[in-house]
Protein backbone atom coordinates (compact mmCIF):
# COMPACT_ATOMS: atom_id res chain seq x y z
CA UNK A 1 0.00 0.00 0.00
CA UNK A 2 1.04 3.72 -0.64
CA UNK A 3 2.10 5.69 2.52
CA UNK A 4 -0.35 8.23 1.01
CA UNK A 5 -4.07 7.17 1.93
CA UNK A 6 -5.32 9.80 0.09
CA UNK A 7 -3.57 8.85 -3.08
CA UNK A 8 -4.29 5.40 -2.88
CA UNK A 9 -8.08 5.80 -2.13
CA UNK A 10 -8.05 8.01 -5.36
CA UNK A 11 -6.19 5.16 -7.14
CA UNK A 12 -8.94 3.08 -5.97
CA UNK A 13 -11.68 4.96 -6.90
CA UNK A 14 -10.34 5.68 -10.55
CA UNK A 15 -9.89 1.96 -10.60
CA UNK A 16 -12.96 0.56 -9.52
CA UNK A 17 -16.09 2.94 -10.04
CA UNK A 18 -16.05 2.62 -13.25
CA UNK A 19 -16.08 -1.08 -13.68
CA UNK A 20 -18.61 -1.51 -10.77
CA UNK A 21 -20.67 0.75 -12.73
CA UNK A 22 -20.42 -0.76 -15.69
CA UNK A 23 -21.56 -3.71 -14.11
CA UNK A 24 -24.42 -2.40 -11.56
CA UNK A 25 -25.93 -0.27 -14.33
CA UNK A 26 -27.01 -2.72 -16.22
CA UNK A 27 -28.95 -4.25 -13.26
CA UNK A 28 -30.13 -0.51 -12.56
CA UNK A 29 -30.17 2.61 -14.38
CA UNK A 30 -30.04 4.52 -10.67
CA UNK A 31 -27.10 2.43 -9.29
CA UNK A 32 -24.50 5.00 -10.39
CA UNK A 33 -26.69 6.77 -7.17
CA UNK A 34 -25.87 3.66 -4.75
CA UNK A 35 -22.40 3.08 -6.24
CA UNK A 36 -21.30 6.99 -5.19
CA UNK A 37 -23.12 6.29 -1.49
CA UNK A 38 -20.94 3.42 -1.37
CA UNK A 39 -17.62 4.90 -2.07
CA UNK A 40 -18.45 7.74 0.13
CA UNK A 41 -18.99 5.40 2.53
CA UNK A 42 -15.85 3.76 1.83
CA UNK A 43 -13.62 6.86 2.13
CA UNK A 44 -15.31 7.75 5.28
CA UNK A 45 -13.70 4.61 6.73
CA UNK A 46 -10.81 4.59 4.55
CA UNK A 47 -7.54 3.41 7.15
CA UNK A 48 -10.23 0.30 8.03
CA UNK A 49 -11.02 -0.42 4.56
CA UNK A 50 -8.04 -0.28 2.94
CA UNK A 51 -7.00 -3.10 4.98
CA UNK A 52 -9.37 -5.56 3.97
CA UNK A 53 -8.74 -8.46 1.33
CA UNK A 54 -11.37 -6.83 -1.24
CA UNK A 55 -12.37 -3.45 -1.05
CA UNK A 56 -13.61 -3.08 -4.22
CA UNK A 57 -15.90 -5.99 -3.00
CA UNK A 58 -16.61 -4.44 -0.04
CA UNK A 59 -18.24 -1.34 -1.82
CA UNK A 60 -19.67 -3.55 -4.40
CA UNK A 61 -20.97 -5.23 -1.46
CA UNK A 62 -22.49 -1.93 -0.15
CA UNK A 63 -24.14 -0.71 -3.33
CA UNK A 64 -25.33 -4.24 -4.19
CA UNK A 65 -27.13 -3.76 -0.77
CA UNK A 66 -28.16 -0.22 -1.32
CA UNK A 67 -29.73 -1.19 -4.33
CA UNK A 68 -31.88 -4.20 -3.11
CA UNK A 69 -32.81 -2.32 -0.20
CA UNK A 70 -35.99 -2.60 -0.54
CA UNK A 71 -37.28 0.50 1.75
CA UNK A 72 -36.02 3.24 -0.55
CA UNK A 73 -36.90 0.98 -3.62
CA UNK A 74 -40.23 3.54 -4.21
CA UNK A 75 -38.26 6.38 -4.14
CA UNK A 76 -35.58 5.00 -6.22
CA UNK A 77 -38.37 3.92 -8.64
CA UNK A 78 -39.37 7.17 -9.14
CA UNK A 79 -36.31 8.73 -9.92
CA UNK A 80 -34.91 5.84 -11.63
CA UNK A 81 -38.09 6.38 -14.37
CA UNK A 82 -36.83 10.14 -14.71
CA UNK A 83 -33.55 9.00 -15.33
CA UNK A 84 -34.63 6.13 -17.65
CA UNK A 85 -36.39 9.13 -20.10
CA UNK A 86 -33.53 11.32 -20.05
CA UNK A 87 -30.47 8.34 -20.46
CA UNK A 88 -31.82 5.32 -22.11
CA UNK A 89 -32.75 6.45 -25.80
CA UNK A 90 -31.92 3.01 -27.46
CA UNK A 91 -30.68 3.73 -31.45
CA UNK A 92 -33.71 3.00 -33.09
CA UNK A 93 -31.56 1.88 -36.01
CA UNK A 94 -29.60 -0.45 -33.80
CA UNK A 95 -32.40 -2.51 -32.34
CA UNK A 96 -30.88 -6.49 -33.05
CA UNK A 97 -31.75 -9.01 -30.85
CA UNK A 98 -29.16 -7.33 -27.69
CA UNK A 99 -31.15 -4.70 -27.48
CA UNK A 100 -34.41 -6.71 -27.04
CA UNK A 101 -32.91 -8.85 -24.62
CA UNK A 102 -31.99 -5.42 -23.02
CA UNK A 103 -34.74 -4.26 -22.85
CA UNK A 104 -36.55 -7.65 -21.39
CA UNK A 105 -34.05 -7.57 -18.75
CA UNK A 106 -35.06 -4.33 -17.57
CA UNK A 107 -38.71 -5.98 -17.25
CA UNK A 108 -36.84 -8.74 -14.56
CA UNK A 109 -37.16 -8.55 -10.81
CA UNK A 110 -34.24 -6.63 -9.27
CA UNK A 111 -32.67 -9.75 -7.37
CA UNK A 112 -32.58 -11.31 -10.64
CA UNK A 113 -31.01 -8.52 -12.70
CA UNK A 114 -28.62 -7.84 -10.23
CA UNK A 115 -27.87 -11.55 -10.11
CA UNK A 116 -27.23 -11.27 -13.55
CA UNK A 117 -25.13 -8.05 -14.08
CA UNK A 118 -22.76 -9.72 -11.50
CA UNK A 119 -21.93 -13.09 -12.87
CA UNK A 120 -22.04 -12.04 -16.35
CA UNK A 121 -21.06 -9.02 -17.04
CA UNK A 122 -18.93 -8.73 -13.64
CA UNK A 123 -17.66 -12.08 -14.10
CA UNK A 124 -18.58 -13.66 -10.65
CA UNK A 125 -18.94 -16.80 -9.15
CA UNK A 126 -22.71 -17.28 -8.08
CA UNK A 127 -20.99 -17.69 -4.79
CA UNK A 128 -19.22 -14.34 -4.99
CA UNK A 129 -22.37 -12.77 -6.32
CA UNK A 130 -23.90 -13.96 -3.23
CA UNK A 131 -21.71 -12.60 -1.15
CA UNK A 132 -22.53 -9.33 -2.82
CA UNK A 133 -25.75 -9.82 -2.29
CA UNK A 134 -25.69 -11.18 0.94
CA UNK A 135 -27.45 -14.72 0.07
CA UNK A 136 -26.24 -18.25 -1.21
CA UNK A 137 -24.74 -19.51 -4.17
CA UNK A 138 -27.26 -21.73 -4.79
CA UNK A 139 -30.02 -18.80 -4.31
CA UNK A 140 -28.01 -17.01 -6.92
CA UNK A 141 -28.29 -20.08 -9.25
CA UNK A 142 -31.52 -20.18 -8.31
CA UNK A 143 -32.65 -16.14 -9.36
CA UNK A 144 -29.94 -17.44 -12.69
CA UNK A 145 -31.99 -19.68 -14.15
CA UNK A 146 -35.16 -18.18 -12.95
CA UNK A 147 -34.22 -15.18 -15.29
CA UNK A 148 -32.96 -17.17 -17.69
CA UNK A 149 -36.57 -19.13 -18.12
CA UNK A 150 -37.97 -15.92 -17.98
CA UNK A 151 -36.20 -14.28 -20.37
CA UNK A 152 -36.42 -17.01 -22.92
CA UNK A 153 -40.16 -17.66 -22.72
CA UNK A 154 -40.82 -13.64 -23.15
CA UNK A 155 -38.06 -13.44 -26.43
CA UNK A 156 -39.85 -16.87 -27.40
CA UNK A 157 -43.12 -14.53 -27.32
CA UNK A 158 -42.04 -11.53 -29.27
CA UNK A 159 -40.77 -13.76 -31.99
CA UNK A 160 -43.91 -15.45 -32.38
CA UNK B 1 -16.94 -29.03 -14.30
CA UNK B 2 -18.29 -26.30 -11.58
CA UNK B 3 -22.04 -25.46 -10.82
CA UNK B 4 -21.70 -22.13 -13.08
CA UNK B 5 -20.28 -23.88 -15.52
CA UNK B 6 -23.99 -24.66 -17.11
CA UNK B 7 -24.69 -20.84 -16.76
CA UNK B 8 -22.13 -19.64 -18.76
CA UNK B 9 -22.92 -20.79 -22.32
CA UNK B 10 -24.05 -19.51 -25.62
CA UNK B 11 -27.69 -17.90 -24.23
CA UNK B 12 -24.80 -16.54 -21.31
CA UNK B 13 -22.68 -14.69 -24.01
CA UNK B 14 -26.04 -13.07 -25.34
CA UNK B 15 -26.95 -11.72 -21.91
CA UNK B 16 -23.22 -10.66 -21.08
CA UNK B 17 -24.17 -8.20 -24.64
CA UNK B 18 -26.92 -7.28 -23.64
CA UNK B 19 -26.34 -6.71 -20.01
CA UNK B 20 -23.28 -4.17 -22.15
CA UNK B 21 -25.94 -2.16 -24.06
CA UNK B 22 -27.78 -1.43 -21.43
CA UNK B 23 -25.10 -0.58 -19.24
CA UNK B 24 -23.66 1.75 -21.70
CA UNK B 25 -26.96 3.25 -22.21
CA UNK B 26 -27.24 4.12 -18.42
CA UNK B 27 -23.27 5.11 -17.66
CA UNK B 28 -22.61 8.74 -19.08
CA UNK B 29 -21.59 10.36 -16.17
CA UNK B 30 -18.55 11.47 -16.78
CA UNK B 31 -15.48 10.78 -14.03
CA UNK B 32 -14.76 14.45 -13.39
CA UNK B 33 -18.68 14.79 -12.71
CA UNK B 34 -18.97 11.43 -10.06
CA UNK B 35 -15.71 12.70 -8.11
CA UNK B 36 -17.10 15.97 -7.39
CA UNK B 37 -20.69 14.02 -6.20
CA UNK B 38 -18.58 11.63 -4.41
CA UNK B 39 -16.66 15.09 -2.43
CA UNK B 40 -20.40 16.99 -1.99
CA UNK B 41 -21.97 13.24 -0.70
CA UNK B 42 -18.98 13.06 1.99
CA UNK B 43 -18.95 16.83 3.14
CA UNK B 44 -23.01 16.65 3.73
CA UNK B 45 -22.50 13.67 5.60
CA UNK B 46 -19.06 14.76 7.46
CA UNK B 47 -18.75 18.52 7.02
CA UNK B 48 -15.11 18.30 8.12
CA UNK B 49 -13.93 15.17 6.49
CA UNK B 50 -12.48 15.84 2.91
CA UNK B 51 -12.76 12.74 0.11
CA UNK B 52 -9.21 12.27 -1.43
CA UNK B 53 -10.72 10.88 -4.91
CA UNK B 54 -9.47 14.06 -6.45
CA UNK B 55 -8.32 13.61 -10.47
CA UNK B 56 -10.54 12.01 -12.91
CA UNK B 57 -9.57 8.64 -14.85
CA UNK B 58 -7.99 10.01 -18.06
CA UNK B 59 -9.91 10.33 -20.95
CA UNK B 60 -7.64 9.96 -24.18
CA UNK B 61 -9.34 10.95 -26.90
CA UNK B 62 -9.72 8.79 -30.19
CA UNK B 63 -7.11 9.90 -32.76
CA UNK B 64 -4.75 7.34 -33.15
CA UNK B 65 -3.25 8.69 -36.37
CA UNK B 66 0.59 7.88 -36.20
CA UNK B 67 1.75 5.39 -37.80
CA UNK B 68 2.78 2.44 -35.71
CA UNK B 69 3.97 -1.12 -36.87
CA UNK B 70 3.06 -3.64 -33.85
CA UNK B 71 4.65 -6.95 -33.02
CA UNK B 72 3.98 -9.33 -30.26
CA UNK B 73 3.63 -12.95 -28.90
CA UNK B 74 6.23 -14.99 -30.46
CA UNK B 75 6.58 -12.40 -33.02
CA UNK B 76 3.23 -11.65 -34.27
CA UNK B 77 2.70 -8.83 -35.97
CA UNK B 78 -0.23 -5.96 -36.91
CA UNK B 79 0.61 -3.25 -39.25
CA UNK B 80 -2.11 -0.63 -38.16
CA UNK B 81 -1.34 2.37 -39.65
CA UNK B 82 -3.67 2.29 -42.06
CA UNK B 83 -6.89 1.61 -40.14
CA UNK B 84 -5.58 3.48 -36.40
CA UNK B 85 -7.53 6.28 -36.36
CA UNK B 86 -10.71 4.11 -36.31
CA UNK B 87 -13.13 6.41 -34.85
CA UNK B 88 -12.73 9.63 -37.00
CA UNK B 89 -12.79 7.22 -40.11
CA UNK B 90 -10.67 10.26 -41.43
CA UNK B 91 -7.85 9.53 -43.82
CA UNK B 92 -4.50 9.53 -41.29
CA UNK B 93 -2.09 12.32 -42.32
CA UNK B 94 0.98 11.87 -43.86
CA UNK B 95 3.60 10.32 -42.05
CA UNK B 96 7.31 10.62 -42.74
CA UNK B 97 9.39 7.62 -43.08
CA UNK B 98 11.28 6.21 -39.98
CA UNK B 99 14.93 6.53 -40.39
CA UNK B 100 15.60 4.44 -37.27
CA UNK B 101 13.74 2.14 -34.71
CA UNK B 102 13.02 -1.19 -34.64
CA UNK B 103 10.69 -2.42 -37.50
CA UNK B 104 10.50 -6.18 -35.81
CA UNK B 105 12.56 -8.60 -33.60
CA UNK B 106 12.62 -12.75 -33.39
CA UNK B 107 13.97 -15.00 -31.02
CA UNK B 108 14.22 -18.66 -30.77
CA UNK B 109 14.96 -18.62 -27.06
CA UNK B 110 15.18 -16.14 -24.22
CA UNK B 111 18.91 -15.10 -25.41
CA UNK B 112 18.85 -15.61 -28.98
CA UNK B 113 17.53 -13.42 -30.90
CA UNK B 114 17.43 -11.22 -33.67
CA UNK B 115 16.08 -7.48 -35.03
CA UNK B 116 15.78 -5.61 -38.19
CA UNK B 117 16.08 -1.82 -37.90
CA UNK B 118 16.22 0.68 -39.75
CA UNK B 119 18.91 3.13 -41.05
CA UNK B 120 19.14 6.12 -43.04
CA UNK B 121 20.59 5.08 -46.47
CA UNK B 122 20.86 7.96 -49.05
CA UNK B 123 17.47 9.28 -49.99
CA UNK B 124 15.87 6.55 -48.39
CA UNK B 125 15.88 3.84 -45.40
CA UNK B 126 17.46 0.65 -45.58
CA UNK B 127 17.19 -2.09 -42.82
CA UNK B 128 19.64 -4.41 -41.48
CA UNK B 129 19.45 -6.95 -39.10
CA UNK B 130 20.95 -7.50 -35.48
CA UNK B 131 21.74 -11.01 -33.47
CA UNK B 132 22.11 -11.16 -30.01
CA UNK B 133 22.98 -14.22 -27.96
CA UNK B 134 22.95 -12.78 -24.23
CA UNK B 135 19.08 -12.27 -24.02
CA UNK B 136 19.90 -8.29 -25.89
CA UNK B 137 22.39 -6.77 -23.62
CA UNK B 138 24.93 -7.01 -26.71
CA UNK B 139 24.07 -7.15 -30.66
CA UNK B 140 25.74 -7.57 -33.50
CA UNK B 141 25.52 -7.28 -37.24
CA UNK B 142 24.50 -9.96 -39.42
CA UNK B 143 25.40 -9.56 -43.36
CA UNK B 144 22.36 -9.58 -45.58
CA UNK B 145 21.85 -8.81 -49.13
CA UNK B 146 21.28 -4.94 -49.20
CA UNK B 147 17.62 -4.53 -48.21
CA UNK B 148 15.00 -1.23 -48.07
CA UNK B 149 12.27 -0.80 -45.60
CA UNK B 150 9.34 -1.09 -47.69
CA UNK B 151 7.46 1.55 -45.73
CA UNK B 152 10.12 4.27 -46.45
CA UNK B 153 9.30 3.66 -50.52
CA UNK B 154 6.83 6.19 -51.83
CA UNK B 155 6.28 3.96 -54.32
CA UNK B 156 7.00 0.71 -52.93
CA UNK B 157 5.33 -1.43 -55.83
CA UNK B 158 7.60 -0.24 -58.18
CA UNK B 159 10.62 0.14 -56.02
CA UNK B 160 9.80 -3.64 -54.51
CA UNK B 161 9.41 -5.60 -57.71
CA UNK B 162 13.43 -4.90 -58.64
CA UNK B 163 15.08 -4.19 -55.27
CA UNK B 164 14.74 -6.41 -51.78
CA UNK B 165 12.13 -4.97 -49.81
CA UNK B 166 11.26 -6.08 -46.55
CA UNK B 167 9.74 -5.35 -43.30
CA UNK B 168 9.80 -8.17 -40.91
CA UNK B 169 12.22 -11.07 -40.14
CA UNK B 170 11.80 -14.77 -38.02
CA UNK B 171 13.96 -17.48 -37.27
CA UNK B 172 12.53 -20.60 -36.37
CA UNK B 173 15.20 -22.30 -35.43
CA UNK B 174 18.57 -21.18 -34.66
CA UNK B 175 19.86 -21.85 -38.64
CA UNK B 176 16.62 -21.16 -40.45
CA UNK B 177 14.70 -18.04 -40.77
CA UNK B 178 13.72 -15.49 -43.17
CA UNK B 179 13.08 -11.77 -43.96
CA UNK B 180 9.80 -11.29 -45.56
CA UNK B 181 7.71 -8.22 -46.47
CA UNK B 182 6.88 -8.19 -49.46
CA UNK B 183 10.16 -10.00 -50.60
CA UNK B 184 10.64 -13.24 -48.95
CA UNK B 185 14.20 -14.46 -47.96
CA UNK B 186 15.43 -17.62 -46.42
CA UNK B 187 18.77 -18.60 -44.55
CA UNK B 188 19.56 -22.18 -43.35
CA UNK B 189 22.58 -21.32 -42.15
CA UNK B 190 22.10 -19.32 -39.33
CA UNK B 191 22.43 -15.59 -41.47
CA UNK B 192 25.53 -16.56 -43.11
CA UNK B 193 23.67 -17.03 -46.74
CA UNK B 194 20.64 -15.98 -47.87
CA UNK B 195 18.75 -16.72 -50.93
CA UNK B 196 15.27 -15.27 -52.42
CA UNK B 197 12.75 -16.95 -52.30
CA UNK B 198 10.18 -16.92 -55.76
CA UNK B 199 6.98 -16.12 -53.69
CA UNK B 200 4.11 -14.03 -54.61
CA UNK B 201 3.98 -11.01 -51.80
CA UNK B 202 4.38 -12.26 -48.46
CA UNK B 203 3.40 -10.16 -45.10
CA UNK B 204 3.81 -12.55 -42.29
CA UNK B 205 5.81 -15.56 -41.14
CA UNK B 206 5.71 -17.56 -38.39
CA UNK B 207 7.00 -21.08 -37.12
CA UNK B 208 6.70 -23.08 -34.84
CA UNK B 209 8.03 -26.60 -33.81
CA UNK B 210 8.57 -28.61 -37.46
CA UNK B 211 6.52 -26.48 -39.33
CA UNK B 212 5.52 -22.91 -40.70
CA UNK B 213 3.16 -20.59 -41.79
CA UNK B 214 2.93 -17.44 -43.99
CA UNK B 215 0.72 -15.08 -45.16
CA UNK B 216 0.62 -14.10 -49.03
CA UNK B 217 -1.28 -12.06 -51.45
CA UNK B 218 -0.48 -10.57 -55.17
CA UNK B 219 0.20 -6.91 -54.53
CA UNK B 220 2.27 -4.95 -52.03
CA UNK B 221 -0.33 -2.07 -51.15
CA UNK B 222 -3.46 -3.17 -50.13
CA UNK B 223 -5.33 0.11 -49.56
CA UNK B 224 -8.14 -1.00 -51.45
CA UNK B 225 -8.41 -4.35 -49.69
CA UNK B 226 -6.47 -7.79 -50.71
CA UNK B 227 -7.29 -11.40 -50.37
CA UNK B 228 -4.54 -13.52 -48.61
CA UNK B 229 -3.38 -17.06 -47.97
CA UNK B 230 -2.38 -18.73 -45.51
CA UNK B 231 0.61 -21.29 -46.76
CA UNK B 232 1.94 -24.05 -44.62
CA UNK B 233 5.17 -25.10 -44.46
CA UNK B 234 6.95 -28.53 -42.72
CA UNK B 235 10.47 -27.13 -42.10
CA UNK B 236 13.26 -28.21 -44.29
CA UNK B 237 10.58 -29.16 -47.20
CA UNK B 238 10.89 -25.77 -49.04
CA UNK B 239 7.06 -26.89 -50.16
CA UNK B 240 4.58 -24.41 -48.99
CA UNK B 241 1.22 -25.23 -49.66
CA UNK B 242 -2.21 -22.89 -49.17
CA UNK B 243 -4.33 -24.24 -46.42
CA UNK B 244 -6.38 -21.29 -46.44
CA UNK B 245 -7.43 -18.73 -48.92
CA UNK B 246 -9.88 -15.55 -49.27
CA UNK B 247 -8.63 -14.43 -45.82
CA UNK B 248 -9.81 -10.14 -45.67
CA UNK B 249 -8.58 -7.27 -43.98
CA UNK B 250 -4.81 -6.79 -42.88
CA UNK B 251 -4.07 -10.19 -41.25
CA UNK B 252 -1.60 -11.50 -39.05
CA UNK B 253 -0.54 -14.57 -37.70
CA UNK B 254 -0.60 -15.84 -34.20
CA UNK B 255 1.30 -19.49 -32.78
CA UNK B 256 1.84 -21.49 -30.66
CA UNK B 257 2.84 -24.83 -29.96
CA UNK B 258 -0.13 -26.23 -32.85
CA UNK B 259 -2.54 -24.03 -31.91
CA UNK B 260 -2.08 -21.01 -34.57
CA UNK B 261 -4.38 -17.91 -34.99
CA UNK B 262 -5.65 -15.32 -38.25
CA UNK B 263 -6.71 -12.15 -37.14
CA UNK B 264 -7.87 -10.78 -39.88
CA UNK B 265 -8.54 -6.79 -39.19
CA UNK B 266 -10.88 -4.97 -40.99
CA UNK B 267 -10.84 -2.01 -42.45
CA UNK B 268 -12.45 0.34 -39.46
CA UNK B 269 -13.88 3.31 -41.64
CA UNK B 270 -15.29 0.31 -43.50
CA UNK B 271 -18.24 -2.20 -42.29
CA UNK B 272 -16.83 -5.19 -42.49
CA UNK B 273 -15.94 -7.53 -39.60
CA UNK B 274 -12.78 -9.37 -38.42
CA UNK B 275 -11.72 -12.47 -40.27
CA UNK B 276 -10.52 -14.57 -37.08
CA UNK B 277 -10.12 -18.44 -37.41
CA UNK B 278 -8.42 -20.50 -35.75
CA UNK B 279 -6.55 -24.30 -36.59
CA UNK B 280 -5.37 -26.29 -33.86
CA UNK B 281 -3.67 -28.97 -35.70
CA UNK B 282 -0.79 -27.25 -36.48
CA UNK B 283 -2.13 -24.85 -39.55
CA UNK B 284 -3.80 -27.73 -41.59
CA UNK B 285 -7.49 -26.97 -40.68
CA UNK B 286 -8.70 -24.09 -40.25
CA UNK B 287 -12.27 -22.85 -38.86
CA UNK B 288 -14.19 -19.06 -38.25
CA UNK B 289 -14.22 -17.34 -35.02
CA UNK B 290 -16.78 -15.21 -34.47
CA UNK B 291 -15.81 -11.84 -33.74
CA UNK B 292 -16.19 -11.61 -30.06
CA UNK B 293 -15.89 -7.96 -30.16
CA UNK B 294 -18.80 -7.67 -31.85
CA UNK B 295 -21.35 -7.21 -29.04
CA UNK B 296 -22.07 -3.40 -28.85
CA UNK B 297 -23.89 -0.81 -30.97
CA UNK B 298 -20.44 1.23 -31.73
CA UNK B 299 -19.69 -1.42 -34.21
CA UNK B 300 -16.66 -2.86 -31.98
CA UNK B 301 -14.04 -5.13 -34.30
CA UNK B 302 -11.36 -7.03 -33.12
CA UNK B 303 -7.82 -5.30 -33.99
CA UNK B 304 -5.51 -7.33 -32.16
CA UNK B 305 -5.79 -10.89 -30.72
CA UNK B 306 -2.77 -12.97 -28.77
CA UNK B 307 -2.54 -16.27 -27.56
CA UNK B 308 -1.29 -18.07 -24.21
CA UNK B 309 -0.82 -21.42 -22.87
CA UNK B 310 -3.91 -23.14 -21.88
CA UNK B 311 -6.45 -22.00 -25.00
CA UNK B 312 -5.76 -18.67 -23.49
CA UNK B 313 -6.91 -16.18 -26.19
CA UNK B 314 -7.55 -12.38 -25.82
CA UNK B 315 -8.63 -9.94 -28.66
CA UNK B 316 -8.39 -6.45 -28.06
CA UNK B 317 -11.69 -4.76 -29.36
CA UNK B 318 -11.66 -0.99 -31.17
CA UNK B 319 -14.95 0.77 -31.67
CA UNK B 320 -16.06 2.25 -34.99
CA UNK B 321 -18.33 4.78 -33.73
CA UNK B 322 -19.27 6.43 -29.76
CA UNK B 323 -18.83 5.14 -27.20
CA UNK B 324 -15.18 4.55 -28.54
CA UNK B 325 -14.23 3.14 -25.00
CA UNK B 326 -12.01 -0.19 -26.25
CA UNK B 327 -12.05 -3.12 -24.08
CA UNK B 328 -10.72 -6.67 -24.10
CA UNK B 329 -12.35 -10.03 -23.71
CA UNK B 330 -10.58 -13.73 -22.84
CA UNK B 331 -11.53 -17.07 -24.15
CA UNK B 332 -10.03 -19.74 -21.72
CA UNK B 333 -11.41 -22.63 -24.68
CA UNK B 334 -9.23 -21.43 -27.17
CA UNK B 335 -11.49 -18.69 -29.08
CA UNK B 336 -14.72 -20.91 -28.84
CA UNK B 337 -16.43 -19.12 -26.00
CA UNK B 338 -15.67 -15.39 -24.49
CA UNK B 339 -15.82 -13.73 -20.85
CA UNK B 340 -17.08 -10.51 -20.29
CA UNK B 341 -15.70 -7.33 -21.87
CA UNK B 342 -13.10 -5.30 -19.69
CA UNK B 343 -12.33 -1.20 -20.45
CA UNK B 344 -8.91 -0.42 -21.41
CA UNK B 345 -8.60 2.86 -20.20
CA UNK B 346 -6.68 4.38 -23.36
CA UNK B 347 -6.03 4.21 -27.47
CA UNK B 348 -4.98 0.37 -27.61
CA UNK B 349 -3.73 -1.08 -30.40
CA UNK B 350 -1.87 -4.05 -29.47
CA UNK B 351 -2.58 -6.90 -27.40
CA UNK B 352 0.31 -9.17 -26.25
CA UNK B 353 -0.84 -11.81 -23.26
CA UNK B 354 1.20 -14.24 -21.27
CA UNK B 355 -1.90 -16.07 -19.45
CA UNK B 356 -5.40 -15.13 -18.83
CA UNK B 357 -4.46 -12.72 -15.77
CA UNK B 358 -1.22 -11.10 -17.12
CA UNK B 359 -2.00 -9.05 -20.44
CA UNK B 360 0.06 -6.35 -21.77
CA UNK B 361 -1.47 -3.38 -24.17
CA UNK B 362 0.35 -1.14 -26.43
CA UNK B 363 -1.00 2.01 -26.82
CA UNK B 364 -0.29 5.67 -28.71
CA UNK B 365 -1.40 9.04 -27.33
CA UNK B 366 -0.94 12.40 -29.22
CA UNK B 367 2.74 12.39 -28.20
CA UNK B 368 3.52 9.07 -26.20
CA UNK B 369 3.77 5.55 -26.58
CA UNK B 370 2.16 3.52 -23.88
CA UNK B 371 1.94 0.25 -22.74
CA UNK B 372 -0.27 -1.24 -20.36
CA UNK B 373 -0.38 -4.16 -17.55
CA UNK B 374 -2.77 -5.87 -16.35
CA UNK B 375 -2.58 -8.76 -13.93
CA UNK B 376 -5.92 -9.88 -13.20
CA UNK B 377 -7.26 -10.62 -16.67
CA UNK B 378 -8.05 -6.84 -17.64
CA UNK B 379 -9.82 -5.54 -14.93
CA UNK B 380 -7.85 -3.15 -14.13
CA UNK B 381 -4.93 -1.23 -15.77
CA UNK B 382 -1.25 0.05 -14.52
CA UNK B 383 1.43 1.93 -16.71
CA UNK B 384 4.10 -0.38 -17.48
CA UNK B 385 6.24 1.71 -19.94
CA UNK B 386 5.90 5.25 -21.23
CA UNK B 387 8.40 7.21 -23.32
CA UNK B 388 7.72 10.32 -25.46
CA UNK B 389 8.13 9.56 -29.05
CA UNK B 390 6.60 12.80 -30.49
CA UNK B 391 7.29 11.81 -33.85
CA UNK B 392 4.83 9.08 -34.01
CA UNK B 393 6.95 5.84 -33.46
CA UNK B 394 6.53 2.35 -33.22
CA UNK B 395 5.33 0.01 -30.07
CA UNK B 396 6.61 -3.33 -30.50
CA UNK B 397 5.71 -5.80 -27.85
CA UNK B 398 5.94 -9.66 -27.07
CA UNK B 399 6.32 -12.21 -24.75
CA UNK B 400 9.08 -15.04 -24.87
CA UNK B 401 7.50 -16.82 -21.72
CA UNK B 402 5.36 -16.25 -19.22
CA UNK B 403 7.80 -13.81 -17.13
CA UNK B 404 9.92 -12.68 -20.24
CA UNK B 405 8.52 -9.99 -22.16
CA UNK B 406 10.16 -7.43 -24.34
CA UNK B 407 9.10 -3.87 -25.48
CA UNK B 408 10.30 -1.34 -28.12
CA UNK B 409 9.10 1.74 -27.78
CA UNK B 410 10.20 3.38 -31.16
CA UNK B 411 13.90 4.28 -30.25
CA UNK B 412 16.83 1.64 -30.65
CA UNK B 413 16.29 -0.05 -27.62
CA UNK B 414 14.61 -3.00 -26.08
CA UNK B 415 13.03 -2.75 -22.58
CA UNK B 416 12.81 -6.30 -20.90
CA UNK B 417 11.03 -7.75 -18.37
CA UNK B 418 11.93 -11.17 -16.73
CA UNK B 419 9.50 -11.23 -14.00
CA UNK B 420 5.86 -10.49 -15.92
CA UNK B 421 6.32 -6.57 -16.46
CA UNK B 422 7.09 -5.51 -12.47
CA UNK B 423 10.87 -4.53 -13.73
CA UNK B 424 12.41 -3.82 -16.91
CA UNK B 425 15.63 -3.28 -18.17
CA UNK B 426 16.54 -1.00 -21.17
CA UNK B 427 19.48 -2.46 -23.82
CA UNK B 428 20.64 -0.43 -27.03
CA UNK B 429 20.12 -3.11 -30.29
CA UNK B 430 22.63 -0.79 -32.57
CA UNK B 431 26.22 -2.21 -32.15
Amino acid sequence: MTADPARHFDAFFQSEYPRLLRVLSSADLSADDALQEAFAKAALSWARISTYEDPAGWVRHVAVRRLLDERRSSRRKHAAIERLEARWVPDTTDRDASMDLATAIGELPTQQRVALSLFYLGGLTSAETGEAMGISAGAVRFHLHEARARLRERLAVRDD
Amino acid sequence: MTDDDDLRDGFGEELTAALLARSRAATTVQPVDTVVTVERRVHRAHGRRRVLAAAAAAVVGASATAAIVLHGHTTARVNVAAHASSTTASAPPPVEPRTSGIADWTWVSADHGWALVREPCGATVCMALRETTDGGRTWAPVRTPALLDTEAQSDAAVTCATQLCVSGVRFATPKVGWLFGPAFVETVDGGRTWKREPAPVVTDVEASGDFALRLTTSRVRCTSGCAFDVEREQLGTGAWRSVASSVSGHPSLLILRTDAYVVGVPDLAGTAGADLRRSHDGGKTWTAVADPCAVTSAGHVAISASEAPDGVFVVLCAARKKPTTPFVRISGDGGKTFGAPHDVPSIALVVRTASAQTILIGCNGSDTNVVLRSTDGGVTWRTALMSPFPTGGAVTLGWENPQTARVSLGANAIWTTRDAGGAWTKNAVAP
